[in-house]
């Protein structure tokens, strides 16, 4: 067996490690709120697509998404979906990839894609408001 | 990434097999892990069948029917006998819980019998505990008061907050909860697992304790406490019918509520 030598670190060394980060709340209540966030905007926004996209096409969608409500609703459904996809990702990263030199690097990259995509999704939204 | 298979020295073996006595009248098959750290042979399944009315109910009796009548080398812990001390959890039938508290008739078929799940095995049925009892040690689970008690008697408690210790005094470390946990299993380094997680809750709504501070502090942590996603194994099999979750719910409402 090519095992590591045993740590010579008694247990209690171990279990406390670094210590207690004396964050983690602010995440995980996060990661609620923006679910909630999720319910009622993802309603609308079905029941919107329903009555104008597929009833009313292009055309129907552009006059649709240039209302305030629905381009507000649209921006909420977005960010609160995209921060609550950063917040999850995070949560199952952590839970099953151990090694931080795998994992941090790896949270930064999703962490980019989904900021890029946060910005891309707002400007789209706003272009259709304003009808630029 | 979190591995799935188990390692090649780890795979485990089909063992030897210990037929029924003569004129067996309830035979009973007993498939038990062994595994022993002197020799360097993989673990192995061995099947002993037993006469049921030759040993008492539950299946602590089945193993110790068969270290004293088939197999002396057969390893586990064992001492009170009746669901007080812990030593005996093990995973029993695809459950973790207590071998004396376990009747072998709620079993069908081959009575399935291995060591707590995802910890370091000793031999056969004994599990490597420092590292969870070190857990335990790390929530300093003993009063923190700086008010003197008084010195004509002990600290007293109303009723009320003597009855929030109720379904948290009760818990005897057996660790069948924090072994069942999936988070736990994945991160028992840094996550505590909620046989620890439920006795720092025991200390931290224990009315005469003055450290609630430095408790909740301890365990607001990502790994330490919010690797819990409540998903209800612990409570599912804690043998003593406490609800392991809901402590660490109520440990993450207290921070919630010293934050807002």
């Amino acid at each position: 067996m090519s095992e590591k030598t045993k740590s010579l670190r008694s247990p209690l060394g171990v279990a406390r490690g670094l210590g207690s980060a004396k964050s983690g709340f602010e995440h995980w209540q996060l990661e609620r709120i923006t679910a909630l966030m999720l319910i009622p905007t993802a309603f609308y926004l079905l029941i919107g697509f329903l009555n104008h996209v597929v009833a009313g096409g292009y055309s129907g969608a552009m006059y649709w998404l240039q209302s305030p409500l629905s381009a507000t609703f649209a921006l909420l459904f977005l960010l609160a979906g995209l921060r609550h996809l950063t917040c999850g990702l995070q949560v199952v990263m952590e839970d099953y990839i151990p090694k931080e030199r795998i994992r941090l690097p790896l949270l930064f990259v999703v962490k980019f894609v989904i900021a890029a995509m946060a910005i891309l999704g707002s400007l789209s939204i706003a272009k259709i408001f304003f009808g630029v | 990434m979190v591995e799935f298979a188990l390692p090649k020295n780890s795979k485990i073996l089909p063992g030897k097999e210990f037929p029924a006595p003569r004129a067996c009248k309830h035979p009973k098959k007993f498939k038990i892990y062994r595994w022993s750290p002197d020799d360097d042979e993989n673990p192995r399944v061995d099947t002993y069948t037993i006469d049921l009315d030759a040993c008492g109910a539950m299946v602590l009796d089945a193993l110790i029917y068969i270290k004293d009548n088939i197999d002396s080398t057969l390893t586990f812990r064992r001492s009170c006998r009746e669901g007080i001390c812990g030593s005996c959890a093990m995973n029993i039938d695809g459950t973790n819980t207590l071998a004396c508290t376990k009747p072998i008739a709620e079993i069908s078929g081959a009575v399935k019998v291995y060591p707590l799940p995802h910890m370091e095995v000793v031999k056969d049925l004994v599990p490597d505990l420092n590292p969870a009892y070190a857990q335990y040690a790390l929530v300093e689970p003993w009063i923190k008061s700086e008010t003197p008690p008084p010195s004509d008697r002990e600290r007293l408690q109303t009723p009320e907050d003597r009855a929030k210790l109720d379904g948290l005094y009760e818990c005897i470390l057996c660790f069948c909860c924090s072994a069942s946990c999936p988070s736990y299993w994945w991160n028992s380094a840094r996550y505590l697992g909620p046989s620890v997680l439920l006795q720092a809750y025991r200390w931290i709504v224990d009315s005469r304790d003055e450290a609630t501070e430095d408790r909740l502090d301890a365990l607001h942590d990502p790994f330490r406490l919010y690797r819990c996603h409540t998903i209800m194994n612990c409570t599912n099999t804690c043998p003593k019918g406490l609800n392991p979750a809901r402590a660490i719910a109520e440990t993450k409402k207290l921070l919630f509520l010293r934050q807002e």
